[in-house]
């Protein structure tokens, strides 16, 4: 018995200067239209953690080959520093039509360069839900200037 | 960018088609699960062989392995690598979705007699980005 699964994710990132940046995975060399949106075909990998049960403080890398465009989305978010990426995980029929979504929302921590990659590097944002449903939220009004990300420190 | 592959017919041509980029995750139980990470074919191969050609030819040849320097700029193939076949099957192998070829290693040159040698070139069919 054997079961085929085609994934593709779709890379939704909006750099600290309001730019937005979308790639997709699977469909070589063509855009394809999520959400409304055309995402352009990048070779980009995506491993770490993406979701757990408190959904805080998970990791995630973005690897792209090392190319021009991609430093420039690197440089144009001032080194992925608190940009915000929308990743969806989307599983795909034998046509290649969606039939399932799977969106996880992360806050850019950096990058990293060598001679033949660009890695980005990220953090989820803070959208714990944890045991009790709905959950509580953090505003502004109660806990005065809102995190970035799920890094708190209480003294 | 390199020029194309010098406009020659071989003597003898053999491809093999691309495999799809999938990777199967088997379980003890022996059940499978085969992921899809892309939807079109990768690593074509094709190797040629160019059977008693003068040395004019033969610089050709060379010439092209050196501007391409020598497997790391791809380049396109003329349709007279391609003798023979007609277009139906010659669109599997020339250029199937927009694939440029690479060489896998340098040209095998066997001299035959004084100004004429046969020459064999192992070619990558990769996509670009």
């Amino acid at each position: 018995m054997a079961t085929e699964i085609r994934i593709c994710q779709f890379f939704d990132l909006t750099t600290n200067n309001g730019r937005r940046h979308r790639y997709q995975n699977y469909f070589i060399a063509e855009t394809r239209t999520y959400g409304g949106q055309s995402f352009s075909f990048a070779p980009f990998q995506a491993d770490g953690a993406l979701a757990s049960l408190n959904g805080d403080n998970q990791q995630l890398r973005v690897l792209f080959p090392n190319l021009e465009v991609v430093v420039r989305l690197a440089e144009d978010g001032e080194g992925n520093r608190l940009s915000v990426l929308a990743l969806t995980t989307a599983w795909l029929t034998g046509s290649g039509q969606i039939a399932n979504t799977f969106t996880d929302y992360f806050i850019g921590t950096g990058a990293g360069f060598n001679e033949d990659t660009v890695e980005l590097r990220f953090r989820s944002s803070m959208d714990s839900v944890g045991a009790g449903f709905p959950g509580r939220t953090f505003t502004s009004d109660n806990v005065g200037i809102l995190p970035l990300n799920a890094e708190l420190y209480l003294r | 960018m390199s020029r194309t592959f010098p406009s020659l017919k071989p003597s003898r041509r053999s491809f093999k088609l691309g495999t799809f980029p999938t990777r199967t995750y088997r379980s003890l139980a022996g059940t499978t699960v085969k992921r899809s990470f892309g939807n079109r074919p990768f690593g074509y191969e094709l190797r040629l062989s160019f059977a008693n050609i003068t040395d004019a030819v033969l610089t050709e040849i060379l010439d092209h392995y050196t501007d391409t320097s020598g497997g790391f700029t791809r380049f396109t193939l003329p349709s007279a690598i391609f003798a023979g076949m007609d277009a139906t099957s010659r669109a599997y192998v020339q250029s199937p979705g927009g694939i440029r070829w690479e060489y896998t290693g340098p040209p095998q040159v066997e001299s035959v007699y004084r100004g004429i040698s046969t020459v064999s070139i192992d070619l990558a069919g990769e996509m670009n980005v």
